[in-house]
């Protein structure tokens, strides 16, 4: 049984070194170079002073050598702290605070957010910076080693695995306070899900797999630990086809893969671009999405010209390791209107709807949706209120050792067993996948010189587009304060996802019965603009 | 033709007055930043096709020439230095993710 996740790689590496592991725009590494590269990177990492349980954070667009460094991570026994590379640079530089991180990897074409991550008054300590290509970057800052240096380091087995801790990375989420949270995950969480989805979906050696979500998503850790376990081939989706729904359909057509994982949104998109052809992609057995809501009638146009894969829903939350249920969708729907289950709980896990007063919901009744066993993160890094307020005490556990991880999200359970999902229960939405706290961007808003009053709702569009993020806002009295401007203000605070994409100024922002501002109105404003320009 | 400068600041103009993005260099590379989202994208292709008569059919556009304003402008310098009659229509569509 595999006890850490570098594991797998190091299992298929002495079998078949020759084996491709990792596949990207124009190059690829076989199990037998990764392991070795990644045992590179280990002793680098411990040479520049990283020792057992420190975070080491990875910053960098997705690549093999990326990849090879979240394992030449483990193998030194630190943990993996995944950055968005895209920024913005004070968000980073909070994160980077936040896991005090000694070393930061880097690559690519990151000079600028790094400089001025660097340069932030909120950063600390500097870290070391480590430079994953063979050529230093003209930059403000100077790379402690580069990948030459990398390379001239002993590929042997890496001494220290049995000691190495149990934590594997830190996923970072937005949180409503605007400074984000830190889901620790662990080698076990990881493993036991991979286990799990290794044996449901048949995954093999000869499998080719998606990587479409970015490292700081966890549904990439699905992708790149699911193919390491089959000992198959990952391949990396290079993320400017995205922007074009006829290349995105080309690649996984040429690239012959067997597997996607993906957001549902990448999957509306093809759609609606009708770039699917009936019985397209012949390689392609599986077809999995997690992260937000399908929408049937998208889900319905893949299952009628693709009617030999597997179309499998996943769901959970990053703070219950990937995904803790499932459901493989039996037949194309026949209604367009026809609710798509979340399913049963993965093995090991355990979904629970239940009242306010923590009591199991009757069969139909809307409760709180809970999750409960082997997925669960130990808590948020170094936060034990916000994990006492998420992570509590099942009451039903004599010994009160058992925990419930609050997902915030509300359910019922159906007369046929399996559980529904019927959105979420506070301020916080799903856009493009994304978990997002509105809060966060209203945090950013309120720094924006010149709003008298400022409010943030999800726009349900029940359609292809998903959640759209909307602002409404109130200039001070006798200002001109244009949507632009205000967009450009906040986007060096929060990231491209959060950014809204729908505005209306208003004069003063309506107010309900108490004085709050009533963001449901504001909403339905924006429903009622997003139906008149449809 | 236009000096080849002039067209690199005409279109790092229309990313900052018109898609309201700051790019911090000619060689930025606008995928790897992040800076361009599928939505941005389009409204650059309409905005290359508005200011410099570069129409591109989304089916066989070469996603390479996007990379960056330096590729983008050899792209506009290329398609306006020969007849347009002898582009694809405009195959531009609103999107919205």
């Amino acid at each position: 049984m595999t006890t850490r996740l570098q594991d797998w790689v190091t299992i298929r590496a002495e079998s078949s070194p020759d084996a491709r592991a990792i596949v990207g725009r124009e190059e690829w590494l076989t199990y037998g170079e990764l392991d070795v590269l990644s045992n590179q990177i280990a002793r680098v990492i411990k040479d520049a002073g990283c020792a057992s349980g420190d975070r080491v954070c990875l910053l960098t667009p997705k690549s093999p050598v990326a990849l090879a460094a979240i394992l030449g991570i483990y193998k030194a026994g630190c943990m993996f702290v995944p950055l968005d590379p895209t920024g913005p640079a004070s968000r980073v530089a909070r994160i980077v605070a936040s896991c005090e991180s000694r070393c930061i990897l880097a690559g690519g074409a990151v000079v600028q957010v790094l400089e001025d991550l660097l340069a932030d008054p909120a950063l600390g300590a500097p870290p070391i910076v480590g430079w994953l290509a063979p050529d230093r970057p003209v930059a403000s800052f100077t790379p402690r080693f580069d990948l030459r240096d990398v390379r001239s380091y002993r590929g042997g087995t890496v001494e220290g695995r049995e000691t190495s801790p149990d934590a594997a990375h830190i996923l970072f989420t937005s949180g409503s306070t605007g400074s984000p949270k830190g889901v620790v995950i662990t080698h076990a969480n990881v493993i036991r899900f991979v286990e799990w989805a290794r044996g449901y979906f048949g995954m093999r050696s000869s499998d080719r797999v998606s990587s479409h979500s970015p490292l700081h998503f966890d549904l990439s850790t699905f992708d790149v630990f699911g193919a390491f376990a089959a000992g198959a081939e990952l391949h990396l989706v290079p993320p400017e086809l995205n922007l074009v729904p006829q290349k995105l359909a080309e690649f996984i057509r040429s690239s012959a893969l067997t597997q996607w994982f993906s957001v549902p949104s990448i999957l509306n998109y093809l759609a609606k671009f009708d770039v699917v052809r009936p019985n397209d992609f012949p390689a392609l057995e599986r077809l999995m999405w997690c992260g937000e809501v399908f929408p049937t009638p998208a889900l319905v146009y893949w299952m009628t010209r693709l009617p030999g894969v597997r179309f499998t829903n996943l769901y959970g939350p990053t703070e219950a390791t990937i995904a803790s249920s499932y459901y493989t969708v039996p037949r194309c729907p026949t209604d367009l209107n026809a609710e798509i289950p979340i399913g049963t709980a993965c093995d090991g896990e355990e979904l629970l709807v239940l009242t306010d007063r923590l009591e199991p919901a009757a069969e139909g009744e809307i409760g709180d949706l809970y999750i409960r066993g082997a997925g669960l993160s130990p808590g948020y890094w170094r936060d034990p209120e916000r994990t006492a307020a998420a992570f509590v005490p099942n009451p039903r556990d004599p010994d009160g050792a058992d925990v419930l991880y609050k997902t915030g999200d509300l359910a019922r359970r159906g007369a046929d067993g399996l559980v529904y999902f019927l959105g979420r229960s506070d301020s916080q939405i799903k856009s493009r996948g994304y978990r997002i706290e509105l809060g966060e961007i209203e945090a950013a808003l309120n720094t924006v010189e010149g709003l008298q009053e400022v409010a943030v709702v999800g726009i349900p569009t029940g359609g292809f587009e998903g959640t759209l993020i909307g602002c409404a806002y109130a200039p001070l009295k006798g200002q001109q304060l244009m949507p632009a401007h205000v967009r450009k203000a906040i986007n060096a605070l929060i990231p491209q996802y959060m950014l809204p994409s729908r505005w209306m100024v208003l004069d003063r922002l309506p107010k309900n019965a108490s004085g709050k501002i009533d963001r449901r109105a504001i909403r339905e404003k924006f429903q009622m603009d997003e139906a008149r320009t449809a | 033709m236009r000096d080849d400068i002039t067209l690199q600041e005409r279109i790092a103009r229309l990313f900052s007055d018109i898609l309201t993005i700051d790019i911090p260099s000619t060689d930025t590379d606008l995928f790897d930043t992040g800076v361009l989202d599928s939505l941005a994208f389009v409204e650059l292709l309409l905005h290359l096709e508005r200011e410099f008569g570069v129409t591109t059919s989304v089916d066989d556009l070469e996603i390479n020439n996007f990379r960056s304003i330096d590729r983008i402008a050899d792209y506009v310098m290329a398609r306006t230095a020969v007849p347009s009659d002898t582009f694809g229509g405009p195959r531009i569509v609103r999107v919205g993710t």
